[in-house]
């Protein structure tokens, strides 16, 4: 029994020494003291809040859900590149039309930007249009490497939720010099976009009204037959 | 002549069945070293799979990660535990502490999922990604194949007589 403690114990011990190891070595290890479920935990600790009869506590932005505004506009355009990153444009809450009454703002055909119970903006597809047009934003592709090389947004940059810690100087200066960031994943129940925006949102070089979740992900992107990148290359957007 | 009560009881049938135990040790045992494999692969796949049980504290994140990191290893070192004969029973008991845990834990996520709680699909037909390495699951397979592991198990457990063991001289000498 005693030999079957230590025996077991050293087991253990040397599953954590070779996971750590291993982990440690390979481009795909996770860190240990990261928390990867941001969103998840500040969803929770909001529902704690509601449940014990506390308000909330507020995001830094406090959009409405029920009001959807259109995409930030882009800054006008410079002949050189500019060093510090031009202050966000202040959004304008438009007029609902008739044309786009009653629809959900991932669904509406103009721009729309709108804030879920967890904090984070969401835009939809024509924002995300309206962005590369503009290039007032940086795409970020946060899934893993190989469904980006597969296929991806054009000029998006990969930056996989699970290796959030190890992403380059270069990408992260990209990001802090753009007006706004846009983060994507598949869509629908994927919570990698929505986790990498509240990792950058959590740094303090990004702000809340300039980081996005795209809504519908990548895979919208495909069911609108609109022009995707394959392999390393991030591409340039020629418009449709 | 003295009386001597013959050998009886399941223990000792376990020790007398050294060929058939021999064989499930290496089934048993290569399964988990093939699968903690896989996981290795993609750790944070695991991690996501391990928080979607929603049995562990998230926050610090720090006993979740580590879970995701050593769990794989634990898998394959136990493994190999039950195929060398080294360090065999405390391997078995690991297997059949993992077992005893992930089982009932894939039962309870299966019973919590929205589908079968609406009545949207019979249990039957519930099918998720349980954290093995072979990806989704039907899951009511998945117990089963997770009930015979354990109970095949056991008997590598229980057994005082093992014939098979990696002939190391280390190993030798820590055993004597």
């Amino acid at each position: 029994m005693r030999q079957t403690s230590i025996e077991f114990v050293l087991l253990v011990t040397g599953a954590l020494v070779l996971g750590l190891g291993w982990n440690w070595l390979q481009p795909k290890g996770i860190s240990v003291s990261e928390n990867y479920s941001r969103a998840a935990t500040k969803r929770q600790d909001r529902e704690a809040h509601v449940a014990a009869g506390r308000e909330p506590p507020k995001p830094a932005t406090s959009m409405s859900a029920a009001d959807p505004k259109p995409a930030p506009a882009a800054p006008a355009a410079s002949g050189a590149a500019s060093q510090t990153p031009p202050a966000p444009a202040v959004a304008v809450t438009p007029k609902t039309t008739d044309a786009t009454a009653g629809l959900a703002p991932e669904n509406d055909p103009a721009p729309r930007v709108w804030e879920e119970s967890d904090g984070i903006q969401f835009i939809n597809l024509a924002g995300v249009k309206e962005h590369l047009d503009d290039e007032s934003a940086v795409l970020v592709d946060a899934r893993k490497i190989e469904f980006y090389l597969e296929g991806h947004i054009p000029t998006a940059l990969s930056i996989p939720s699970m290796q959030r810690t190890k992403i380059s100087a270069e990408a992260l200066e990209e990001m802090q010099a753009a007006v706004n960031v846009v983060v994507y994943c598949p869509g629908g129940d994927c919570e990698d976009s929505i986790e990498l925006a509240q990792y950058l949102i959590d740094r303090d070089e990004f702000d809340t009204d300039t980081v996005f979740v795209y809504k519908g992900g990548f895979e919208e992107w495909q069911e609108r037959e609109l022009p995707f990148v394959t392999g390393s290359e991030r591409g340039d957007w020629k418009g449709k | 002549m003295s009386d001597v009560a013959p050998a009886t009881g399941i223990r000792t049938a376990i020790d007398r069945a050294s060929v058939p135990i021999l064989l499930v040790r290496l089934a048993v045992g290569g399964f988990f070293i093939y699968m903690g494999m896989k996981k290795t692969v993609e750790p944070g796949d695991f991690l996501k799979v391990i928080k979607a049980y929603e049995l562990l504290p998230l926050d610090p994140p720090h006993f979740v990660n580590l879970t995701a990191i050593a769990l794989p290893w634990l898998e394959i070192l136990s493994g190999f535990a039950l195929v060398s004969g080294l360090f065999l029973r405390a391997g078995s008991l690991a297997i059949a502490l993992m077992l005893a845990i992930f089982t009932p834990a894939i039962l309870y996520r299966a019973l919590q999922l929205p589908d079968y709680v609406n009545g949207t699909l019979a249990f039957m037909q519930l099918e998720f990604d349980c954290g093995c390495g072979a990806g989704p699951q039907v899951i009511w397979q998945k117990l089963v194949e997770n009930s015979f592991l354990f109970i095949f198990t056991l008997p590598v457990l229980l057994c005082r007589t093992h014939g098979f063991r990696l002939p190391l001289a280390w190993a030798s000498a820590a055993r004597a």
